[in-house]
């Protein structure tokens, strides 16, 4: 019985497939430098398949002639006759399609795609363009770019449609760097000279990345070692006596590879305010190293280890008031931070590739005030911060039409500090889906959504679906919709700090009440604004935002794209005062109540206007307001002074300014000249900062008046590099040509010469 | 052409139906009360020992000392602080009240509200942002300066029991301009401690400003 119903089925099979035997045909595919080509397309008539993370793919086919086409965006499409069973093996070498752009992103999808394929706003910097514009922390790289704003505030941090520091996610090769002062993750912490590619979305990305991923997300790839032994040195000089040096090594096999890249930065500081005796950027010197590690155990094992290693240490005066008398400090600061990350990257089966990522790290900062004439400590504080995570992730290249990505992670986080009750600890638990749908050549798709489940406060869920669409030959249209949240900070509700000098309090959210009863004991508080029993425990701040991008493609060689945004964030944490001290000074603490908005578009516009000359230029128009001024001015509840009389006038909603520290208009435009005969390039920069609000002055609390903005500025700036015998370059240059000084800016102290040598050796195996 | 013609035509249009609704919502029995304005009122400008210097609304004029256990003054100064003749400051039945809004918008007098001068807190309470005031600190623009704040009016109870609303314009000699670089500069900067206010006291017919 069991033969016979074998044979009736054998029969009926035999149309199909005994009478075509198929044959595996294996391949890989890559670009001109060897490297494999994920995610290419690979079509022979009905069948097809898609390479793997290595560029390498199967497909079986019946005996015969088959016509095999081979197409990667961004790569000119091949198709190749092979004959089955004769040709085994297939290697492809795509050529790259200099019309398109082939840059390769991670950040946006946690996996490698091509840039065209991205449904979202995304910057790419390049080294080539961090050397050329010979930038040595990451302020001066982000500065030069179109729709971010450097803004000072507690550090040099960085500004993303309208959006602060506090709500952008910053990683190193994937990984969230931690650290931050009132929000602001200071940049100049960073060396650039390792740097591969930043890669930089704009909107929120916590369907990703959770927490802080609100504004967007800047994540800073490293350099791998080329193939062979290889060393490079880098020094620079600069004025106010700043000095940079930089030094790598590195030797990678096909097996392994390791590098370690060592950086010292340092410099004398300046002084922009004479009447104060501390410098505005004092006296410091930083230190960077970062060893990597590969080592390849199989064909489908691999494991890497990086690591990062930061110190710094600052020299200032500060003059403290102790009673009646001016007592001159010595104001010592110094901060760490050092990290350390492994990567288990296992391939499962083909097309079934998982990860699995640690990472610890730490930062420390220390600051002391010494007085000058016995030496005597007159305060001294400190901050110790501690972050773990570790984070599996699956990929499912299910076919050249699904791809599918999965991950859960665990994070626990700690600080230590002066002004903060006890060692405090936050534990989270989180779990992210993704699946990128590309039915056509045209049309492509991104849903995903992630959920945070948190020891402190509200488990959330951040959503996101991106859509992009190729027109025509010269128009893609991309829009997106996501969610994005930044969960309250250890300082927001864990703060307990009164300022020795000022004598105000500031408490945190959870620690608010139990302190208040203690002032309260110790008969500090002199009157009650809010009851601290009916504060709350804040929330965390929440947006919700809508990206929609026109690329177009005027000629083969220029590209102009447009993306509009809008971001909704409600909730944001602000402090507000709750008593009134006996000193007379107020005790503040955080609450959730406004409600906030940043509108307008970015314009970019790269033109290759002959072989060795690329213009590009950019625009943002930045629209942004708090809803809760809004609503007061249109009933009539905000008020300003008459100058000429001093009497009182409703403010209308066209003196309204907007957000504090938001230009409404910036942009810049970059030349790039290349000279083969004569081995030089050039690199000329104009940066325009609109005016921008940095203050109440006339009491209602909202940016109305022409004083209470700093004015507009035009940076200029010059980079000429000459390479000599292919190995040497010399570089130099001048930032800030035109000397502009602004007095809200204290990063910009006027024009800055510099000169610098760059040495690359190598040796290859082969 | 044209439509600057139908532009022009409709706010004449408008603006004589404004006029003509004006006139039929005036009520014509509110005599129009005057507004006086009190320049550079010395608010113990030396710094010496708390001296206070005492107003009579009503007159509009500065009280010597041996008047202050009367109830004819009504607000006293020195520096940031202001009295009323009530409570623990006189004998009088003043008292006070901050509201916000415009000086000329504020019609009617609110039926509850009013602060005596106590132990704890005055009427008109001191403190950068709790009254009238703030103090912009070491990073305010201008630094280290006392400015009222916009859209606050003084609604206060005279020592005699009438009401008056007061707007404080300035506490710098000459009520100078707070926004431009002479007074951002601590140098050139006018005198602190001279009090400059207008105000209005409504009379027994009118007990609306």
């Amino acid at each position: 019985m069991m033969k016979f119903t074998v044979i009736i089925f054998a029969l009926l099979l035999s149309q199909n497939s005994f009478s075509q035997i198929e044959h595996l045909l294996k391949g890989k595919i890559t670009d001109k430098d060897g490297k494999g080509l994920p995610h290419a397309t690979i079509k022979a008539g009905e069948k097809g398949a898609i390479s793997n993370v290595n560029g390498e793919f199967r497909i079986s086919l019946t005996d015969g002639t088959h016509t095999i086409s081979v197409s990667s965006v961004g790569f000119i499409t091949q198709t190749h006759s092979l004959v089955i069973p004769d040709q085994k093996e297939f290697k492809v070498i795509l050529q790259e399609d200099i019309q398109k752009l082939n840059e390769v992103v991670v950040s946006a999808t946690k996996t490698s795609r091509s840039i065209e394929n991205i449904p979202l706003p995304i910057e790419v910097i390049s080294a080539e363009e961090i050397e050329k514009i010979g930038a040595l922390r990451l302020d001066e790289v982000l500065l030069e770019q179109v729709g971010m704003q450097i803004v000072s505030d507690h550090g040099t941090g960085l500004q993303i449609q309208g959006l602060s520091s506090d709500y952008i996610l910053f990683l190193i090769d994937g990984e969230p760097i931690i650290g931050r002062t009132a929000g602001t993750l200071d940049l100049t912490r960073l060396a650039v000279d390792n740097i591969e590619r930043i890669e930089v979305i704009k909107g929120p990305a916590s369907s990703l990345y959770g927490s802080e991923a609100m504004a967007g997300v800047v994540n800073i790839i490293t350099k791998k070692p080329n193939e062979g032994l290889s060393a490079s040195i880098r020094a620079r000089y600069r004025t106010f006596g700043t000095s940079d040096l930089n030094a790598t090594v590195g030797y990678a096999s096909k097996k392994t590879s390791a590098s370690i890249f060592f950086n010292r930065v340092g410099s004398n500081g300046y002084d922009l305010n004479e009447e104060t005796l501390s410098q505005t950027i004092p006296k410091y010197s930083g230190y960077t190293v970062n060893p990597k590690f590969v080592f390849k155990f199989s064909d489908k094992v691999n494991l890497s280890i990086n690591s990062r290693m930061y110190s710094e240490n600052q020299e200032n005066l500060a003059e403290v008031t102790i009673g009646e008398e001016e007592v001159i400090m010595d104001d010592l600061g110094k901060r760490s931070d050092w990290n350390l990350m492994p990567t288990l990257e296992i391939k499962l089966k083909e097309n079934h590739h998982l990860q699995l990522r640690g990472y610890h790290t730490q930062y420390k900062t220390e600051s002391e005030l010494i007085n000058k004439e016995d030496r005597s400590i007159y305060e001294s504080s400190y901050f110790d911060q501690f972050f773990n995570r570790i984070e599996l992730q699956y990929d499912w290249y299910i076919n050249e039409k699904h791809i599918t990505t999965f991950g859960l992670g665990h994070t626990n986080e700690k600080v230590n500090a002066t002004n903060y009750a006890d060692i405090n600890e936050f534990r989270a638990n989180y779990a992210f889906l993704q699946y990128q749908w590309i039915p056509t050549d045209r049309f492509n798709v991104i849903l995903g959504g992630r959920f945070d489940s948190h020891n402190a406060y509200d488990s959330r869920f951040s959503p996101k679906l991106a859509a992009g669409y190729k027109l025509n030959n010269w128009i893609n249209i991309q829009a997106s919709f996501g969610g994005g949240y930044k969960s309250p900070d250890f300082r927001q509700l864990l703060l307990n700090f009164t300022n020795p000098v000022a004598g105000y309090t500031v408490l945190g959210s959870t620690i608010v009440q139990d302190r208040m009863e203690e002032l309260t004991q110790q008969d500090q508080i002199e009157t009650i604004y809010i009851d601290p029993k009916t504060i709350e425990t804040i929330k965390a701040e929440s947006s919700i935002a809508y990206n929609l991008g026109f690329d177009l493609f005027p000629g083969k060689k220029s590209k102009v794209a447009f993306n509009f945004f809008r971001n909704e964030i409600s909730n944001l944490i602000e402090t507000a005062p709750i008593a009134r001290k006996t000193n007379g000074q107020n005790v503040f603490s955080y609450f959730n109540f406004d409600e906030v908005i940043t509108q307008g578009v970015d314009i970019k516009g790269d033109f290759q206007l002959s072989p060795n000359l690329n213009l590009s230029a950019g625009y943002q128009f930045l629209d942004s307001k708090n809803i809760e001024d809004i609503n007061e001015i249109k009933n009539g509840e905000v008020f300003k002074r008459d100058p000429a009389t001093n009497r009182t006038l409703k403010v209308s909603l066209k003196d309204y300014g907007g957000l504090v520290n938001r230009s409404r208009h910036s942009g810049n435009a970059k030349l790039f000249y290349i000279n083969n005969q004569y081995n030089f390039d050039i690199a000329l920069r104009t940066i325009y900062r609109g005016k921008w609000g940095v203050g109440d002055s006339n009491g209602n609390g909202i940016i109305d008046s022409e004083n209470e903005y700093a004015d507009d500025y035009f940076l200029l700036n010059l980079a000429v590099n000459k390479v000599l015998f292919q190995k040497i370059t010399l570089e130099s240059g001048i930032n800030n040509i035109l000397n502009v000084k602004n007095s809200f800016v204290p990063t910009m102290p006027g024009r800055i010469w510099y000169a610098g040598i760059n040495i690359k050796l190598s040796k290859n195996n082969n | 052409m044209k439509n600057k013609f139908y532009q022009i035509y409709t706010v004449l249009l408008l603006s004589i139906f404004t006029l003509i609704s004006c006139d039929e919502s005036d009520d014509p029995e509110i005599i129009e009360l005057e507004v006086q304005t009190a320049e550079d009122i010395p608010a113990n400008p030396d710094g010496a020992p708390p001296s206070y210097t005492f107003f009579d609304l009503d007159e509009g004029i500065v009280l010597a000392k041996s008047d202050s256990n009367s109830n004819k003054w009504d607000l006293a100064f020195s520096k940031t602080t202001i009295l009323t003749n009530s409570g623990i400051s006189g004998p009088g039945n003043g008292g006070a009240l901050i509201v916000d809004g415009i000086f000329e918008d504020l019609k009617t007098v609110p039926e509850t509200g009013f602060n005596e001068d106590t132990e704890e807190s005055l009427a008109i309470p001191t403190g950068s942002g709790s009254g009238w005031y703030t103090y912009t600190g070491p990073t305010g623009s201008p630094a280290h300066a006392i400015l009222p704040v916009p859209g606050k009016v003084i609604i206060v109870k005279t020592g005699e029991g009438k009401y008056a609303k007061v707007e404080i314009l300035s506490i710098y000699e000459g009520n100078p301009d707070t926004a431009n670089a002479e007074f951002e500069d601590l140098a050139t900067r006018a005198t602190y401690g001279y009090y400059t206010f207008r105000y209005v006291v409504q009379t027994e017919e009118n007990t609306s400003f």
